[in-house]
């Protein structure tokens, strides 16, 4: 990590970080932890120094930290406390990072906004009119704000590199399978990945580095497999990189993030690397295919929150009546969508028509991405549509569906991701995604710090 | 679109309660989404299943799971004896 922060004393850093916090006007945090984040400071600034000392860290509320509420952003876990610690929280904090808070989200990772937040809306400290994208809404929030240089989040379809978008911060979603996802609130898991955001690249890929890795409490965290090739290239010099024309060409994009992917790609050129045209899949097929599969993940993962053994529950005289009850009383109306349209592609008559098609639709996408990389490094692409909407300003689930449209493809074929901010269209930060082949986040970051630095 | 029986079929397996919610909407809303998904009929597809598989398997090894007083602790009704209380199943 470039120089730790504050001399790489924890209480300083801490300090600075509740300064900077203020009374959170941007409700970036569900919960502040002042007095742990200050014991735990002290005793580290005792103790021998760590790499990550003096790092303050923002967890997204659907990562458990034991002893601190998890809401995951329901009514639902409102009074929700787990007595454990997610494996990538606990990584971070074994090297020596202090938790500041558990940071707001779109209910149960399910949004694009963070206004589907069962505790009130997050907005985006770069334009308080805006929303701060989502779902991981307040942990971009908070990196933004200035008031912590790292951030966990989740990454489904795009909530890391979303809100980062939008925020204008540096955020990764990892590999399927890099980083463990032990203590993480299960939305979709075949899709779900924990990642981190910053304001650079370095400090986001020393969080991931330090996570990264198999671990014995959850069987789909592995190491990056023997014969995958160098772990990154040594030098920008010749790195092939291949520009999505398509997505970069599509109806609707703003005329400035269609600037920032061919920026990108002359300062990209202009190091030294190997810029071609590539052809990616069409987005609309994998948004069809993820708005089945994520929501009948859902429908299953959900089935847990049944007023027995979590949070609150409804009374009533029968068993049946007690779910239905709790269930509709805790979810918010997004997630109950979503669960409802789970359930429905899942059920007797439907199932092949759409669950059976959408896994198969899926196969051809991962297939398709996994082709176009194996003849380039890098791809470059846009991330999200346009700069941040207004708050309020999408009403229909459709239209915040569709602020998704570049990043679901690289989540349905489970490919590292980093969001890279590059500059500033209407005022408002922009930028462009970088996809690589699975357990390439290395080879993304050579390439996201020549952008990040404005040049060679 | 989904007609307003096969809305109140799904909503009884998913166990939620539609009691108090503009079904009309609902089903609106539900329309549109389903209108998203009709690029599925449109889009290139493969069998599923020859992909390798990504899970490792780990030693067989007994490791701690969290202690019961703790996993009863976030339950909104326990017994005495240490189970989940919930209402009566059978009449």
């Amino acid at each position: 990590m470039s120089g730790a922060p504050h001399g790489g004393s924890a209480l300083a850093a801490v300090e600075a970080a509740l300064s900077a916090l203020g009374d959170d006007p941007c409700h970036a945090f569900l919960e502040v932890d002042h007095d742990g984040a200050r014991r735990r400071a002290t005793a580290l600034d005792a103790g021998p120094a760590l790499p990550l000392r003096g790092h303050v860290l923002a967890v997204k509320d659907n990562l458990a930290v034991a002893g601190l509420r998890c809401t995951a952003g329901s009514r639902l876990l409102a009074d929700y406390v787990p007595g454990h610690t997610a494996t990538a929280v606990e990584r971070l904090v074994a090297q020596g990072a202090v938790i500041l808070g558990k940071t707001n989200l779109d209910e149960f990772g399910m949004g694009s906004s963070t206004e589907a937040s069962a505790f009130g809306p997050t907005l985006n400290p770069r334009a308080l009119d805006r929303i701060p994208g989502g779902s991981s809404g307040g942990s971009a929030a908070a990196v933004a704000a200035g008031v912590c240089r790292l951030a966990l989040g989740s990454d489904t379809g795009g909530s890391i590199r979303q809100p980062a978008a939008y925020c204008g911060v540096v955020g990764l979603k990892p590999t399927w399978g890099a980083v463990s996802r032990f203590g993480l609130v299960a939305y979709a898991s075949s899709l779900d990945t924990v990642g981190p955001m910053a304001p650079t690249v370095a400090e986001a890929m020393a969080a991931f580095r330090a996570m990264r890795g198999p671990d014995p409490r959850d069987a789909t965290a592995r190491e990056r497999p023997l014969g995958s090739g160098p772990s990154a290239p040594a030098s920008i010099k010749g790195l092939r990189v291949g520009v999505a024309e398509g997505w970069a060409a599509a109806a609707g994009l703003h005329p400035g993030v269609r600037e920032a992917v061919a920026r990108a790609a002359d300062r990209l050129a202009s190091a030294g690397a190997d810029v071609r045209a590539v052809a990616l899949p069409e987005p609309d097929a994998a948004l069809a295919a993820y708005y089945v599969l994520a929501p009948a993940e859902a429908s299953s993962n959900l089935a847990r929150y049944d007023g027995v053994r979590y949070g609150a529950r409804v009374p009533a005289p029968d068993l049946l009546g007690m779910y239905e009850r709790t269930r509709s009383a805790g979810f918010g109306p997004e997630v109950r969508r979503r669960v409802l349209l789970g359930t429905f592609t899942l059920s007797a008559g439907y199932k092949d028509a759409y669950y059976g098609r959408a896994q198969g639709v899926r196969a051809a996408v991962r297939a398709a991405f996994l082709q176009c990389l194996a003849g380039v490094d890098v791809v470059l692409a846009p991330t999200v549509p346009g700069p941040a909407p207004r708050l309020g300003e999408l009403t229909d689930p459709v239209q915040l569906y569709l602020l998704d449209v570049f990043t679901i493809g690289p989540s349905l074929a489970g490919l590292p991701a980093l969001h890279v901010p590059t500059g500033a269209a209407d005022g408002l930060p922009v930028g462009v995604q970088l996809l690589g082949a699975p357990f390439a986040e290395e080879t993304l970051a050579l390439a996201g710090e020549i952008l990040e630095r404005g040049g060679p | 679109m989904i007609d307003e029986a096969t809305l109140r079929h799904v909503a009884r397996l998913a166990r939620i309660d539609l009691a108090g919610l503009d079904l009309e909407q609902l089903r609106g809303e539900l329309g549109r989404v389903l209108d998203l998904l009709a690029a599925l009929d449109r889009a290139d597809r493969l069998d599923v299943g020859s992909e390798e598989a990504t899970m490792a398997l780990r030693p067989d090894v007994v490791i701690p799971s969290a202690p019961l007083s703790e996993l009863l602790a976030a339950a909104p009704a326990v017994s005495e004896d240490g189970a989940f209380l919930v209402p009566k199943v059978l009449p």
